[in-house]
Formats: C-alpha cells, sequence, structure tokens
C-alpha cells in the first residue's frame, strides 16, 4: 500500500535499503527533511537509507504532501473530509496518516484543512504473541476491565490488536466485539479485516466509542468489548455503560505512567470507583511493547 | 462513354459526396455526444459527492459501461492511471484546455472547493453540449445534402 502512495523515489530507498518489517513511522514535514521511525529510534531518510544527519536528509516539498493525501484518498479528497477534518486517515493495512497543516473554520466547525504542513504514516505490523504475557493476568478467575497505559508509539495498538487475537481464541463462547473508531487495530477494507485479531470478533469500524457501545452490546451481545485510546469524557462514559450491562472492557490510554494517568481529567472517578481492575505500562525500554509492570485496581503489582 | 457507365459515375460521385458530408456531421456529432456524456459524468460525481461518496474512480468505472462516445476511452484512462491526464486533440483549443483542467483536478479538492469547482464547469460544458446540439440540428442534415448535391454536381461536371 505504500508504495500507491508515495514517491516513487522514496519507494525505491525504502523496498533497497530498509527492513520494511523495522519500519514502524515515516515523517514528511514541507520544506523539510524526511525523518523516519525505523527500529525504535529516529533517523532522516537519505539517498543511501538511513542517517542521523539532517544534511544528509531527503527534503519533502509541499507537493509531495498533496500527492500523498490525494492517492491516499484514491484521488477522491472529498471522501476523506471528515477524517482530515479528525486529523487523520486510514488507508488499507491499518496505515494511519497524520495530517498537519491549516485548519479552515465556518460557522463554529472544522469545514477542512488546506495547506498540508507535515504527514505521519504510522505504519502496523502484527507481533502475534506480544500479549501473551498479558493475557493470564487479564483473565485470572475471570476476565477483568483492563486498561493499557503507555505514552505514544510504545505499541499500545499492537498489544490491543493481539489481546483480541488471545482472547477470541479462548473459546467459541469468548465474543469480542472490537470498536475500531480508526480502522488501526484490525484495519478492515471493505468489511475484511486486513490484521489478525482473531475469530470470534465483531468489528465496528470509524465510528465513536459511544455510538458503537450503545449499537453494539444491543445488536452483538459481546462478552468483551475492545477498544484503544480512551481520551475524553464520553469515551468514559461510554466505558461505565458497557461496563454496566455486565460487559467486559479492554481498553489503552495515552500516559506517561500511572500518576500521569491518576491526573488526567475523567479517569480519576473512573480510578475510584475501580472500574479497571488491571492496569497494564508498557514502555519502549528496552524496546517498543515492553509491558514494564501490570498493577490491580489498588496500583499494587500483580504480576511481572 | 455508354450511358450506364456515365450513370455509375454520377452515382459514385454522390456516394463520395454524402461521405464528405457525412465525415463533417459525424465529427459534430461526436463533439455534442462527448459533451452531453460529459455533463451527465459531472452529474454523477456531484451525486456522489453528496450521497454515497464511493469516489471518482468508482464512479467513472460504472459510468463507462453506459458511456458510447469518446468519453469511454478518457473515463477508462483516467481509472487506470489517474495521474496521466488523457489527451482531447478532437475538441477545439479552448474546449480542451476547459476539459483537461477538469480532469486534472478532479478529485483533489475538499467537499466544499470540490462541489464548487464542479458546478462551475458544469456551466461551461452546459454551454458546449448546447452549442453542438443546435450545430447538428442546424447543419448536420444540411452537410449530408451539400454533400450529395457537391457529389452529384461533380459527376455531372465531368460527363
Amino acid at each position: 500500500m505504500l508504495k500507491k502512495i508515495l514517491p516513487a523515489k522514496i519507494v525505491n530507498i525504502i523496498e533497497q535499503k530498509l527492513n520494511y518489517e523495522k519500519l514502524f513511522e515515516l515523517r514528511f514535514r514541507s520544506r523539510r527533511k524526511i525523518s523516519v521511525n525505523y527500529d525504535g529510534k529516529f533517523y532522516y531518510l537519505s539517498e543511501k537509507g538511513l542517517s542521523n544527519s539532517v544534511f544528509d536528509g531527503i527534503e519533502a516539498d509541499k507537493q509531495f504532501l498533496n500527492d500523498i493525501i490525494v492517492k491516499a484518498s484514491d484521488y477522491s479528497l472529498y471522501t476523506v473530509n471528515r477524517n482530515v477534518c479528525d486529523g487523520f486517515i486510514t488507508i488499507n493495512g491499518g496505515i494511519r496518516i497524520g495530517i498537519a497543516g491549516e485548519y479552515v473554520w465556518e460557522n463554529g466547525e472544522i469545514k477542512t484543512v488546506k495547506n498540508f504542513d507535515g504527514l505521519t504514516i504510522r505504519i502496523p505490523h502484527e507481533a502475534k504473541g506480544c500479549a501473551e504475557k498479558l493475557l493470564r493476568p487479564v483473565t485470572d478467575g475471570g476476565i477483568h476491565n483492563s486498561l493499557i497505559i503507555s505514552p505514544p508509539g510504545c505499541g499500545k495498538t499492537t498489544m490491543l490488536r493481539d489481546m483480541c487475537r488471545l482472547i477470541s481464541s479462548l473459546g467459541a463462547g469468548y465474543n469480542v466485539l472490537l470498536i475500531d473508531e480508526r480502522c488501526e487495530i484490525a484495519a478492515s477494507s471493505g468489511g475484511i479485516p486486513q490484521l489478525d485479531v482473531g475469530n470470534n470478533v465483531d468489528i465496528i469500524s470509524n465510528c465513536t466509542k459511544e455510538a458503537a457501545i450503545l449499537r453494539g452490546i444491543r445488536s452483538m451481545n459481546p462478552r468483551v468489548i475492545i477498544t484503544d485510546e480512551l481520551a475524553t469524557k464520553d469515551d468514559i462514559e461510554a466505558v461505565y455503560a458497557a461496563v454496566c450491562c455486565g460487559v467486559k472492557v479492554i481498553a489503552s490510554v495515552h500516559a506517561a505512567d500511572i500518576y500521569d494517568l491518576m491526573n488526567k481529567v475523567y479517569f480519576d472517578r473512573a480510578i475510584k470507583h475501580r472500574l479497571f481492575t488491571r492496569y497494564a505500562l508498557l514502555s519502549d525500554k528496552p524496546s517498543i511493547g515492553t509491558l514494564s509492570g501490570i498493577y490491580d485496581e489498588n496500583f499494587s503489582e500483580v504480576y511481572r | 462513354m455508354k450511358l450506364t457507365t456515365k450513370l455509375l459515375l454520377v452515382a459514385l460521385s454522390c456516394a463520395a459526396g454524402l461521405l464528405v458530408g457525412a465525415f463533417f456531421s459525424n465529427s459534430l456529432k461526436r463533439k455534442r455526444d462527448f459533451f452531453s456524456e460529459l455533463l451527465s459524468f459531472i452529474d454523477s460525481v456531484t451525486n456522489d459527492i453528496l450521497f454515497r461518496q464511493n469516489g471518482i474512480r468508482a464512479v467513472a468505472s460504472s459510468f463507462q459501461g453506459n458511456c458510447k462516445s469518446k468519453l469511454k476511452s478518457v473515463l477508462e484512462e483516467y481509472s487506470r492511471t489517474p495521474d496521466v491526464i488523457p489527451s482531447f486533440s478532437f475538441l477545439a483549443k479552448g474546449e480542451s484546455r476547459i476539459v483537461s483542467d477538469f480532469f486534472s483536478g478532479l478529485g483533489k479538492a475538499d467537499l466544499n472547493t470540490e462541489k464548487s469547482e464542479l458546478s462551475n464547469v458544469r456551466c461551461k460544458v452546459e454551454e458546449f453540449d448546447n452549442f453542438y446540439k443546435e450545430k447538428c440540428r442546424t447543419r448536420c442534415s444540411m452537410f449530408l445534402k451539400l454533400g450529395l448535391l457537391a457529389g452529384l454536381a461533380f459527376g455531372i461536371l465531368i460527363l
């Protein structure tokens, strides 16, 4: 899929000089050098592959960025207007393109984004088995409402994907509802998940958590709901609604650590009410997806 | 020269005159049909923007099946390689520029800009459509008649 959206020159460098399995992110900034997250570290993309020197880097011009967005929308930018206004487009394969640019407002609403300044292309990689260590703590004595905590880029989505696969494999009765708001976890295209999320999984894509949980519980009768990136009050309220219906929830949140989570708005109530009984902390040391601790509802370490 | 030979020559001359007349007449009809179908295509794209949002390549793929004019090959080429602007050498310079600009910008603007650009180009294409419809109405049969007469006159002259 990257071949279809990137300039030929960049594709050639990636194919000839880099290992695609280690490529996590590409960053294009207008009239600045292209940078790459390769195997967990950042470099500049040069003609010879990777470089630590900004002077060797290939410059991205404004047309690069425009062309990438147009190709990512399959030459129909209007079809992804809502996603562009949300700040990202997700394309086949679960590749997410984050967009920075000039927002155009009308009557207090974002109408569109123009003059793209930067694009962050995140490339998902399946890491089957990465959630094995988390499975037992989460399912010990029954499935726990669980929260995966990590800063950006530490493997939350990859962990959730594998967790979804593992839980749905526990047996035919383990019906999982996956709420894939940004189409990154399962990366469904035409109703078919492009990434392996397991057999007993129903996927609701491109929908807010609140709307998906309400409809999903009524129509799909799940045992577990898995969703990514709880952030807003509505997200937390939606989780409460699910838990009150007897459905277990496994989700993720952006936070540096437990203390950062406690200071997040809307989470203090959830923590006080012991909404989640398992917290898993992820970090990128020594590598992305490292489980640095698993805690119970009292934040006592339960597994290491 | 025998009478039958003379009549044959006149008939051939009339046929040649008719062919020339048909050539000019068909040239007008081709443009008429092209702009008529292009107008329908623009309406299809506009409807897609307003409702289903399947994308321009999907609209082009489904539309080209019903095309009879040069637009069919244009849409086939566009569906294959949207980056490459098709050739419109069969159109006049001004017409070709407007249609080229339309295809080169298609799908590259946000929703509201796309709608207003489609609306603008639709007005221009509608003008061309009306122009060629009127031209065909007044001139197509005239070309055929003139061709026949010219052929007849030529046939008589050479006898």
